[in-house]
């Protein structure tokens, strides 16, 4: 469940995620970003889009990203899922979390299984993604 | 004398059962499905030989009396699995209820990824006019290949979903904000924290949140639906175990059978609002079903028997209670003087979501040991006996 990082350089390129669920509950995603001031800010959602996808959205400039935790939730409600294989539901949930504009270019991060847990007896599913931007130290 | 690591039949058993081993520690018994797959259907141990074409779970256990008494072959007990689900998928919800993001139904198919192997098992003791022990073992397979849903149920199903996606989009929303302004994303432990707050906050706004509840059970209606139409396809193939050695086994019964469903819904269908409210229904089955049967009456001499059932089922429901008819012509392609019939009349009332008092009434197939009288309680997602009393 330990943060993940992506590495980002003092500039203006801006950064872009897009995450993409894989499930055949009812998903929805919601990502935000924590800045080292305290501030919490919109990144974006997945609306009433059922499959919880987030289209690519910015965001931010990468230098102003330094040391903030970009957060990503998801929740999956199996109401359509027989109850009988809820635990399989759980097992089988792939979430990718797509970002680019960093020092690597484009990076995948994927659901670990410490990311995700179940809550009302399973009927419903959690998933949480946080990522922190760090400057990226270049070997001299 | 055939080794066992030989014969298909018991190959497929050994593959089933372990599986069964693995999943069915935990197993309750809510969860133990009724027997109504293809390899129960064969061996005629079932109040209806006209089931409704339907999705197999993921994996379901039956029991009518497992027990295994030491040795042999496990006696009475029925499984079914369905392959596809064991494996990971790429499906969205809209796609796993076979309509798209518009709102029409997206392909027919889509159900026959459902796709169902099972296996089952029926012990009889020795009686006069067959005076010999026998366990029936048999496999089977079921596809639901074609099901059309009626033409408003597509779109109410997608703009239910979207509601559910929005408020949960919304109580996402709320609960990642309220975690995150009061947590130190520099923490060393900021995302177990985060993790733990937005559990709790999710959790307790799902409980309060009666709007949400409303969209999932408006779902849940729109979802039983009965379709307009549907069918399954399922083949099945048996063998006797006399004594229920291993070695001492015949064929004993091997068919295909093809069972359509017509659902007409009691009240307005132009209507999705009375159709979500309505919970009566008139469904006709059609089925035709082609079985070998290689019958004995002492286990010495056999004689192969090729038959042609045709029949249908009428059934009126009335929310939680049903009544039925069915009937089913058999033609003996070996020798017509042995055509006969099978009517059954069946009575059902739903108790619970999970537990149904049937009645099963009638004659089978044959001329003698032909009565039908089956009564008993079922606790499971089908619709058959779990525990029963036969006369005959």
């Amino acid at each position: 469940m330990a943060s993940r990082v992506y590495f980002v350089k003092k500039g203006q390129g801006v950064i872009t995620l897009e995450v993409k669920p894989t499930t055949i509950g009812i998903a929805s995603s919601v990502a935000k970003l924590k800045k080292s001031g305290g501030s919490v800010t919109d990144v974006g959602d997945s609306g009433n889009d059922a499959t919880g996808k987030i289209q690519s959205v910015p965001v931010g400039k990468s230098a102003d990203l330094l040391q903030s935790v970009l957060v990503i939730t998801t929740i999956i409600d199996l109401t359509a899922v027989p109850k009988n294989q809820w635990n399989q539901v759980f097992e089988q949930l792939r979430v990718n979390y797509h970002l680019e504009g960093g020092i690597d270019g484009p990076q995948d991060f994927n659901v670990d299984n410490d990311d995700k847990s179940q809550i009302l007896d399973g009927k419903m599913i959690i998933a949480v993604k946080a990522i922190k931007f760090e400057l990226h130290a270049i070997p001299q | 004398m055939q080794s066992p690591n030989k014969h298909p039949a018991i190959l497929f058993f050994l593959l089933l059962t372990s599986g069964f081993v693995s999943f069915g520690q935990n197993l309750e018994l809510k969860d133990l499905n009724v027997p109504n797959s293809p390899a129960f259907t064969i061996l005629d141990f079932s109040p209806k030989v006209i089931d409704k074409p339907g999705t197999a779970k993921t994996f379901t256990a039956s029991i009518v009396n497992l027990v295994n008494q030491g040795s042999g072959i496990p006696k009475n007990f029925a499984m079914e699995v369905a392959p596809y689900w064991l494996f990971p998928n790429k499906l969205t919800v809209y796609k796993y209820l076979g309509i798209d993001s518009t709102g029409k139904q997206r392909n027919i198919f889509s159900n026959a990824r459902n796709f169902s192997l099972s296996v089952g098992s029926v012990y009889k003791d020795s009686v006069k006019s067959l005076p010999f022990n026998a366990n029936y073992l048999a496999i089977g397979i079921r596809i639901n290949p074609i099901r059309i849903l009626r033409s408003k149920v597509p779109g109410a199903t997608v703009t239910t979903v979207k509601a559910i996606a929005q408020e949960l989009t919304n109580i996402n929303d709320t609960a990642s904000r309220h975690c995150l302004t009061k947590l130190d994303p520099t923490s060393a432990t900021f995302t177990v924290d985060f993790t733990k707050c937005f559990e709790k906050e999710v959790t307790e706004t799902l409980k309060k949140d009666d709007s949400l509840s409303k969209l999932e059970k408006r779902l849940e209606n729109i979802l039983a639906i009965k379709p307009l139409f549907q069918m399954d396809i399922a083949g099945a193939g048996s063998m006797t175990f006399k004594d229920n050695s291993i070695d001492d086994n015949h064929h004993h019964r091997s068919g295909v059978w093809m069972t359509m469903e017509f659902n007409l819904p009691l009240t307005k269908t132009i209507d999705i609002e009375k159709m979500i409210k309505n919970k009566n229904y008139l469904s006709i089955y059609g089925k035709a079903r082609y079985i070998q049967e290689d019958s004995t009456t002492n286990y010495k001499t056999f004689t192969r028997h090729n038959l042609l059932d045709l029949g249908g089922r009428f059934e009126f429901e009335f929310d939680r209670f049903s009544i039925s008819f069915e009937t089913l012509h058999r033609i003996n392609q070996t020798d017509k003087k042995l055509n006969t019939n099978r009517n059954v009349g069946i009575i059902q009332y739903k108790l619970r979501d999970d537990l149904y008092l049937i009645g099963s009434f009638g004659k089978n197939f044959g001329s003698v040991n032909n009565v039908v009288a089956l009564f008993g309680l079922n606790w499971g997602f089908g619709k058959q006996t779990l525990i029963e009393k036969e006369k005959s």
